[in-house]
């Protein structure tokens, strides 16, 4: 069975602007639609040039032995976002991958936004043939080019040439599965991002509340420890004690070992775990300790830096963003265990080659390269990587916080990705709108949303 | 003669730019999506064609339906605010007197701010739980609502929106006003008519034309909204602001679904066309030309 893996959505609510997006998006469908336009007139080609499977020369390494890193040359072109920091860390790593390889020159096309404001103009690339060879890809997207399109180089015999050298036993295992299509590599892992708890270290001083690190250590960081600490940060003044994003649903299921769908993609929110974890939230919001979640990106972060809320539930991605813009002492752990169980979502980033890439030696190299262990810790300034031996060099073993996210990575879980795109996030939100409205039990809500997701499979 | 000619030959060859333009970005799309809509395509994979399925699955498709209820409702609403509120407003606006002109540049200002950059203030403004609304009515006493994150508040909200966009609505309406011969008003006067029958008898014939022309562009404002609702909503809470182009968008963008996404634009295309042609061809009725009946 697959194991293909949920969306990463942070990207969605963060980073360029909607209205770029809808452009992004139109110029993506004009190119798109114009490409159609300019093919073949008969009725089952009108679409774009065929792009399903990739020539034979590029579909296996022609060595049966990684050649030396002087004899691969020639031009790879990137598609990776990063600003700021993070654009300095991927230029050190394409520096990195030139101090080996010093005749390959890497185009790096840097995008604006975060990868899924820019998906549509990927496929349209896809579409006129004409797509990057590396591409640093969400994980939903390397399932859809995948299995839609087989558009992604099949990078097996690759991963067997050059085993040893890859170490792949060294990532951790769950960031491997999220590169897998029935059971084929097409991506090496880059960094995986687990679901944690921001804390206003000040606000839980000033309630008298532990540490919430120091319970997590202690392995007391449970739903009575999370339900005291809301209802102490609001009894103290906190306008709320804690805040989350609505589409941060399928994490609160999998708090307490809830799911969304099995592995045979049949709805499961409305079983198990998942309806009480979600009632669990709802009541947060009706007792007036939570606010609603349905809001704009962004709302819940700036609650969170201006003190309306005592802790916010989100990636850590944020850490570092809001150094320097609060004036309280804030910090991150993992989230607390529900039903005995410690558990979260993970998002998952890889690096992929495409299947039309016209060099694939030397995007192999790259992509090998940029996610060995020192790739990865040049990557760790920004990301949490997914290696262990990167963790261990790169220190993250060291900093309390980051050791909690990477207990959250080894105990993270994802949901069976569709090929369906968003469907089943739009079929939950859908339902699941009324439930933090108020406006329907968590089991009404829950087998809504699964009627709605097996309508939308179907 | 061959002066004429050559005359002609360069006026193409500056309107080239424009023409190739206009063919390779708008109607070569256009053709496009016409095709794409009897396909199933993705983008990524080839299309293949599939006759009317696109068309036949709109009927069940349980979004679809949602889509259309939002989006008649809110042309209903827009077109109340957009063609009738504005022309009151235009008619208050009309009178002489000390601070018309401030009257009219409070009236207008608004729709010179995109609707989009409103939109996000409003959704600060009307924010359940950090916003002004629900502060002040707390304040005072008054329960706190949920406004954009109601199912029920949400949508009537959006639709109050569209009052900062009246005030194209209403310039024309201004100017359709004031080009009205004052001596139409003066015989009706002096025939002693009240103030209703002389809107009735003499401003709403007058102002038939324009009346028709912000009809005809409030519906077509109304069926393509998109901005306001991506930015204030996505469409929610449980679909309550999901309108058509959002859905559109959603089909599109989200789950590349091309075929289905071209479906919907070209019925979407076929209604605003027919909702038109409906109202140029009873406008015969009720649209009053000076000099001419059309």
């Amino acid at each position: 069975m697959n194991n293909e893996r949920e969306i990463i959505r942070r990207a969605r609510r963060a980073g360029m602007s909607r209205r770029e997006f809808i452009k992004l998006g139109g110029t993506a469908a004009a190119a798109a639609a114009f490409l159609v336009a300019c093919g073949d007139d008969t009725a089952d080609t009108t679409a774009a040039p065929a792009t399903t499977a990739a020539p034979a020369t590029t579909a296996a390494p022609t060595t049966t032995a990684a050649p030396d890193s002087d004899e691969i040359g020639g031009e790879i072109t990137l598609w990776a976002w990063g600003a700021g920091l993070e654009g300095e860390v991927i230029q050190q790593r394409i520096d990195y991958f030139n101090s080996k390889y010093p005749n390959v020159q890497v185009n790096w096309e840097p995008l604006a936004a975060n990868g899924y404001e820019e998906y549509p103009q990927l496929l349209a690339r896809f579409a006129a043939g004409n797509a990057p060879d590396v591409m640093r890809m969400l994980n939903f997207q390397l399932t859809q080019l995948t299995a839609e399109g087989e558009a992604l180089l099949d990078l097996d015999d690759y991963i067997a040439r050059d085993a040893e050298e890859l170490n792949m036993g060294d990532f951790i295992p769950t960031t491997v599965e999220g590169t897998l299509v029935n059971g084929k590599a097409y991506g090496l892992p880059d960094n995986t991002e687990p679901y944690v708890i921001y804390y206003n270290r000040d606000a839980f001083d000033a309630a008298g509340l532990e540490d919430p690190q120091v319970l997590f250590q202690n392995g007391e960081w449970n739903e009575e420890a999370f339900t005291n600490s809301i209802d102490a940060l609001v009894d103290n003044g906190m306008r709320f004690g804690v805040s989350f994003e609505s589409w941060n649903y399928d994490t609160f299921c999998f708090m307490g070992g809830g799911t969304i769908l099995n592995e045979n993609l049949e709805p499961t929110i409305h079983q198990g775990a998942s309806p009480g974890m979600l009632g669990y939230f709802a009541q947060l919001i009706a007792d007036g300790k939570s606010p609603n979640p349905v809001v704009a990106g962004g709302t819940h972060l700036e609650a969170f830096r201006n003190q309306q809320t005592g802790m916010y539930l989100m990636g850590p991605w944020w850490y570092g963003a809001l150094t320097g813009t609060v004036d309280f002492d804030y910090d991150v752990t993992a989230l607390p265990s529900f039903n005995g169980v410690r558990a979260g979502k993970l998002e998952l980033g890889t690096i992929s080659i495409s299947s039309q890439s016209k060099n694939p030696e030397a995007a192999w190299a790259f992509t090998k390269t940029i996610t060995d262990t020192r790739g990865l810790e040049i990557w760790s300034q920004v990301a949490t990587p997914t290696r262990r031996s990167a963790l261990e060099v790169a220190g993250f073993n060291d900093v309390q916080w980051k050791k909690d996210a990477v207990a959250m990575v080894e105990a993270g879980t994802w949901t069976p990705f569709t090929t369906q795109g968003f469907a089943v996030d739009t079929a939950c939100a859908a339902a699941l709108d009324l439930l933090w409205a108020g406006e329907a039990t968590a089991e009404e809500a829950t087998q809504d949303a699964a009627n709605r997701i097996r309508e939308a499979l179907a | 003669m061959r002066w004429r000619r050559k005359s002609t030959l360069v006026a193409y060859a500056f309107l080239a730019p424009w023409i190739i333009g206009l063919a390779v970005f708008y109607l070569g799309p256009i053709g496009a999506s016409a095709v794409l809509s009897f396909t199933d395509y993705n983008i990524i994979s080839p299309a293949e064609f599939t006759g009317f399925d696109n068309y036949e699955k709109m009927i069940t498709d349980g979004e679809f339906v949602q889509a259309l209820r939002v989006t008649l409702y809110y042309t209903a609403f827009f077109l109340l605010m957009y063609v009738v509120l504005s022309l009151f407003v235009a008619m208050l606006a009309n009178r002489p007197g000390r601070g018309t002109g401030l009257f009219r540049l409070i009236v207008f200002l608004p729709s010179l701010i995109p609707l989009f950059a409103a939109a996000v203030l409003w959704g600060w403004i009307f924010n359940a739980d950090f916003g002004l609304i629900n502060y002040i009515l707390e304040e005072v006493g008054l329960p706190r609502q949920g406004f954009f994150q109601s199912p029920e508040q949400a949508l009537p909200l959006v639709g109050m929106l569209t009052f900062w966009s009246i005030g194209s609505a209403f310039l024309v309406y201004l100017s359709g006003l004031q080009s009205i011969p004052t001596h139409l008003y003066e015989a009706i006067t002096v025939d002693g008519a009240s103030a209703v029958r002389r809107f009735w008898h003499i401003t709403l014939p007058m102002l038939s034309p324009v009346i028709l022309f912000n009809l005809i562009i409030g519906i077509v404002l109304s069926f393509q909204v998109f901005d306001i609702a991506w930015v204030l909503t996505d469409g929610g809470p449980a679909n309550r602001t999901l309108f058509w182009v959002l859905l559109i968008f959603r089909r599109a963008f989200q789950d590349f679904e091309m075929g289905y996404a071209s479906a919907l634009s070209w019925v979407l295309f076929i209604v605003v066309a027919a909702v038109t042609g409906l109202i140029f061809r009873t406008s015969r009725w009720w649209v009053h030309y000076e000099g001419r009946t059309r």
